[in-house]
């Protein structure tokens, strides 16, 4: 592998008694589109809460871009969190100033520009809005971000199909214009597949299986046949 | 990035009372507003003209301004869990200290403008009943206004202290120290009441005199103690302060 956006040894992870993270090892390629994928309880979240230096591991190490995370990598990281919900009492032209004051790397212009592809107006609040509408507002403000790295924990969970569409394409059209390291998580695997140039699976806290998906579809079908067969 | 901490400081201060679901957007906020200065307005005119009325009796609102102080500091903290908001907040590219002190700060000015329009009120209040009680003299508005004052300024000088205290609860209670939390409730009532306490040790026999406007004492505690309990109040307010972003960076159960 390349350059390496991402190098995680031997992670141990402990909720309660529950091993969130059991022995994870992993290295992800810079200025790929990679797909996290697992069921419920594999350690994604947790995997992503890392990267952002949210959770500290109980032991094993973590190296993001270079450098152990915390709030100086985060300049450097677009995250969107799993189950987040953005601030109530902003309007979607707040939460624009809010991106623009406090995140780093954000382009204002290119956020408007997604703002209309995404079907949203900069004077609606984001009180009252549906799960669509706020998910692409949250991911908008993540996209506009010119950051090495764009980590989105979930970005389709609970959206509508019309939501779910829009996102997608969005994401696409970023992809073609940046080289950026993307880490995705998802379940709707089918209707995301497009997007992947690298996926890895995690079962029970390690890592089941990763590699190129060009690879992956070729020996194995598509990926939610793989899906299918390692937790099915 | 420029202006970023003032950004944070602005985005938990005063303009959360009337975005969203602030307070001053709910019409029944606004119903019970007026509905209360009606019922109080009415009972002080009607209480003065009959003459016994007492114009500081509105003081021992100050024993509760540093409870709510507190509630102010947890409730800007616990509000980032609540609403889902927490994880954008603490991945914010910004040291966690920073992040805690423009909470606290904005927590703080909350309390100050809270405190203003309080004793605004009080102030309005007694020199309105003063008008209708025969009682009293004009120079006697002048003393009530020295004992409002001083009695306010007791009352906010721990408030520097007990706003970080709630800020640090509401970090307690959200990270895996969160079984030493009934501590910090204990430590909660015992320390909003320290305005009481303070003038409670230091009076004479008559106590409650220091609310009457024209009876002798007013404030009898020492100008040491007064002078002393600021410089106190701001280094624990640093101190907690410090160790509410040590628990944040480090022992939240996330």
């Amino acid at each position: 592998m390349k350059d390496v956006a991402v190098q995680c040894d031997s992670l141990i992870k402990t909720y309660g008694g529950k091993r969130a993270l059991n022995g994870f090892t992993l290295s992800l390629p810079a200025n790929r589109v990679t797909a996290v994928l697992g069921p419920n309880g594999a350690g994604k979240s947790t995997f992503f809460r890392m990267l952002t230096g949210l959770t500290a591991p109980d032991s094993g190490s973590v190296r993001v871009l270079g450098h152990a995370p915390g709030w100086r990598t985060n300049r450097q990281i677009a995250y969107l969190p799993d189950r987040a919900r953005w601030y109530g009492n902003q309007t979607v032209a707040e939460a624009l100033d809010w991106g623009a004051k406090l995140l780093p790397g954000f382009d204002r212009p290119r956020a408007e520009q997604l703002l209309r592809y995404m079907d949203l107006e900069l004077q609606m609040p984001a009180e009252g809005m549906s799960r669509g509408q706020e998910a692409r507002l949250m991911l908008t403000l993540c996209i506009a971000r010119d950051v090495p790295l764009l980590v989105l924990d979930e970005p389709f969970a609970g959206i509508d199909l019309i939501s779910r569409e829009r996102i997608v394409s969005a994401l696409i059209d970023n992809m073609s214009d940046r080289e950026q390291t993307v880490l995705i998580s998802t379940h709707e695997i089918v209707e995301t597949e497009g997007l992947f140039d690298y996926a890895v699976f995690l079962e029970n806290g390690r890592v089941a299986l990763a590699g190129e998906t060009e690879e992956l579809r070729r020996e194995r079908g598509s990926l939610e046949m793989l899906y299918r067969k390692l937790f099915g | 990035m420029q202006g970023s901490f003032g950004h944070l400081i602005k985005q938990d201060s005063l303009r959360t009372w009337w975005t969203g679901k602030g307070a001053l957007r709910s019409p029944w906020f606004w119903f019970y507003t007026v509905f209360i200065l009606l019922v109080v307005v009415g009972s002080v005119t009607v209480l003065s003209l009959s003459g016994y009325y007492e114009p500081l009796a509105p003081l021992f609102i100050a024993f509760g301004l540093p409870y709510m102080a507190f509630m102010i500091g947890y409730n800007l903290f616990f509000r980032e869990w609540k609403n889902g908001t927490v994880s954008w907040w603490l991945t914010l590219p910004y040291p966690r200290y920073r992040l805690m002190t423009a909470k606290y700060l904005a927590a703080l000015l909350q309390n100050l403008l809270i405190y203003m329009a309080i004793l605004l009120a009080t102030l309005l209040l007694a020199g309105y009943s003063m008008l209708l009680d025969d009682r009293y003299r004009l120079s006697d508005f002048g003393a009530a206004l020295l004992k409002t004052v001083s009695w306010y300024g007791i009352s906010l000088s721990i408030v520097p202290f007990m706003t970080v205290f709630g800020l640090l609860t509401a970090v307690v209670m959200s990270s895996r120290l969160k079984p030493l939390s009934p501590l910090f409730w204990i430590g909660f009532s015992i320390t909003g009441n320290m305005a009481t306490w303070m003038t409670a040790f230091y009076t004479d026999n008559t106590f409650w005199n220091q609310f009457g406007v024209t009876e002798p004492g007013g404030i009898v505690v020492p100008v040491w103690f007064q002078a002393a309990i600021v410089p106190v109040s701001l280094v624990l307010a640093a101190l907690f302060l410090w160790l509410s972003a040590r628990i944040v960076d480090r022992q939240l159960t996330m």
